[in-house]
């Protein structure tokens, strides 16, 4: 058979195996990765490992690190306490590599008969073995393809063709470096490269130099594949891919100069070290390997805490999360349930705020600010604050805290639901009267009213949350009294006003004055809720968005 | 968009003494571009003293959020001093905001500057 055909047929088996094995994988581990994940980041150690297990079990440090960019976004773990995570599944990776330098043909042949017999029985048919059939059946093509890649480049080294071009690309290691790193960027793993490399170099098609520059340029291309593939990526969860670039790039950094000094001055570095410890130049290419990921998680573990700092600073959270997230609320709080509830009143507070922003869109009396945060953005955030606070109050409730405390946080549960509530019905009434050119004439003064109006009730709110003056609650309490009555002579007399008023101007009317009264009395409910805890002292109001 | 069309000139008050009263004319547009400076001007205008306030709307046109506040902060320190604060002559549009806010079940409004005068003593 022709040679290229071979190893092109198990290239292609390859690549099947590398992406069944991840697929199958991810799918069996995802959720038990999430809630693993959740648990071991408190340990460094711990989350180190999980980290290295994760990395050899997907092959894909992209994976875990985007696993875990998503367990930062969700709030669940601390970007700082995903570090090792993110870190150490590089080393996991290296799996694989030392694995395909191993003789295991007759493993791999009697794993493929095994899963065979499962296909032939329809046991990929059952949720619960399918996952673990496909990675099965991923691992013994990813080896076939090798095995066929082998026995297709042993005749090459024959052809004179071939041997002109090792020799030419032999010739400049920054050819090997660059086709390293454009190979990646590619395929997306820079083990998948490196085997295929491994591969190369055990039948002799590589020499040692290339291979190694291979490597260490298949390294430097993962980091720039993750990089670009989280390019629409932006505040904390970027974090953690510009720290898997990083820690990608630092084998490179250590390596390469290492590798240019040992040829350029025949010091004897990493090239002796691995030929000491094994004859065999795939074994040797594998341990260069392992070196690169060694050299990448120790460095930057090593150098963690400046570079923690340093990609901080670079990588602020984006508004959206600086919106969402608790500013007052951390888990020491818990700690003392007085404490806490006054500081949940602050973030309901932040809640208000939001709202009056989402508001200002709209507002004439705004029309001059260039400067609004986009209410879908604000609401948004609101939603997801109230949801934070919502899981700090439950963590609250769990502890069993004195009668009081138990209390003001039941209130306090009741008063973001009500908050969320009241969201939901804001965004309906922007929803209404967001399409300025829309609103009927006759509709427009009164729709502006009630925005003024809402602004001004959901202000006092806000204010009347942290100060919790009783005073002030009582008057907007009764502001905000149940005025249905007048409600509907406002949409009637209107009416009666504009005789032309067609249906969807009608519909507009109906639809915004019944949302204004609903938030009205969702504004009342939660002063209410309010005045009932007013025996602490006021604290500081803080400043709005 | 100039400066009348952002509000920043519209808003003119003047203070007029009625027999012991203050009688506040607001004239204009009473919006978040202004509301501070009037709130300045304002300052110090409501003392045990001088406890009796009229305001007189009838020339004001527009009225948002941040003025309704100036009014309710003005009413909170009338009724600490013990006094009375009244509103007069607003324009059809300027009640409807009133009513919508909830203000005329907590503030005094009529509907002439007499009427405020006599009330307000």
């Amino acid at each position: 058979m022709d040679p290229m055909t071979t190893i092109l047929g198990g290239l292609g088996l390859f690549f099947i195996g590398v992406k069944l094995i991840g697929d199958n994988l991810k799918r069996m581990t995802g959720k038990r990765f999430r809630s693993l994940a959740r648990k071991t980041t408190n340990s460094p150690i711990m989350a180190a490992a999980l980290g290295t297990l994760s990395g050899a079990l997907t092959q894909s440090t992209s994976a875990v690190t985007f696993i875990a960019a998503g367990l930062v976004t969700a709030g669940l773990v601390e970007p700082r306490k995903a570090m090792p995570l993110v870190i150490w599944s590089n080393l996991g990776t290296a799996a694989l590599v030392m694995a395909a330098t191993l003789n295991i043909h007759a493993f791999i042949l009697s794993l493929l008969a095994v899963t065979g017999l499962c296909y032939f029985m329809d046991l990929h048919k059952a949720t619960q073995w399918r996952a673990l059939l496909g990675a099965m059946l991923g691992l013994g093509l990813l080896f076939l393809g090798l095995d066929l890649m082998k026995s297709g480049t042993e005749p090459l080294r024959a052809i004179a063709i071939v041997r002109d071009f090792v020799t030419f690309s032999s010739t400049s290691l920054f050819i090997a470096f660059l086709i390293g790193a454009l190979l990646t960027l590619v395929a997306q793993s820079s083990a998948t490269v490196s085997v295929i490399a491994v591969t190369l170099v055990s039948t002799g098609i590589l020499g040692m130099d290339q291979t190694v520059m291979i490597i260490y340029g298949a390294g430097v291309g993962s980091g720039l594949s993750v990089w670009f593939l989280a390019s629409n990526l932006t505040g904390t969860p970027k974090r953690l891919i510009n720290l898997q670039m990083v820690t990608k790039m630092a084998g490179g950094l250590v390596l390469v100069p290492l590798f240019l000094l040992e040829k350029a001055s025949d010091i004897p570095l990493v090239l002796d070290w691995v030929a000491a410890l094994s004859p065999d130049p795939a074994r040797q290419a594998a341990w260069i390997y392992l070196i690169y990921q060694i050299s990448a998680t120790v460095s930057v573990t090593l150098l963690s805490r400046p570079l923690a700092t340093l990609i901080e600073k670079l990588q602020p959270p984006n508004e959206e999360e600086a919106l969402s997230r608790p500013q007052f609320l951390q888990e020491s709080a818990l700690q003392s349930p007085e404490t806490t509830l006054d500081l949940v009143d602050r973030e309901l507070a932040r809640m208000v705020f939001h709202l009056i922003a989402a508001l200002d869109n709209l507002r004439l009396d705004m029309a001059h600010r260039d400067d609004l945060s986009h209410h879908s953005l604000l609401l948004t955030a609101t939603q997801s604050l109230g949801e934070e606070i919502q899981g700090f109050l439950a963590d609250l409730t769990d502890q069993d805290p004195p009668r009081e405390a138990m209390e003001g946080a039941v209130i306090a549960q009741n008063r973001v639901s009500l908050l969320l509530d009241l969201r939901d019905t804001i965004e309906e009434m922007i929803q209404a009267v967001e399409k300025e050119d829309q609103i009927a004439p006759e509709v427009a003064p009164l729709a502006h009213a009630l925005l003024e109006s809402l602004h001004l009730t959901l202000g006092l709110l806000a204010e009347e949350i942290v100060l919790r003056d009783p005073e002030g609650l009582d008057t907007l309490v009764a502001m905000t009294a149940d005025r249905s009555d007048m409600m509907e002579r406002t949409r009637r007399s209107l009416i009666h006003r504009s005789r032309q008023l067609d249906l969807s101007a009608q519909e507009l009317l109906f639809a915004t004055t019944a949302q204004f009264e609903r938030a009205q009395w969702l504004i009342h409910r939660c002063a209410r809720l309010t005045r009932g805890r007013d025996d602490a002292p006021p604290i500081a109001v803080p400043s709005g968005p | 968009m100039n400066l009348l069309e952002k509000g920043y000139v519209t808003m003119t008050v003047t203070v007029e003494n009625a027999d012991g009263i203050q009688v506040v004319v607001l004239e204009g547009r009473l919006d978040s571009m202004n509301a501070s400076s009037v709130e300045g001007q304002l300052n110090g205008l409501v003392t045990a003293e001088h406890n009796r306030i009229v305001v007189d709307m009838a020339k004001l046109d527009y009225i948002s959020s941040a003025g309704l506040r100036l009014i309710l902060v003005m009413a909170k320190q009338v009724k600490q001093v013990g006094g009375k604060l009244v509103l007069c002559g607003m324009q059809s549009h300027i009640r409807e905001v009133f009513e919508i806010s909830g203000f005329l079940s907590i503030l005094t409004v009529v509907e002439t500057r007499t009427e405020a005068l006599t009330s307000a003593v």
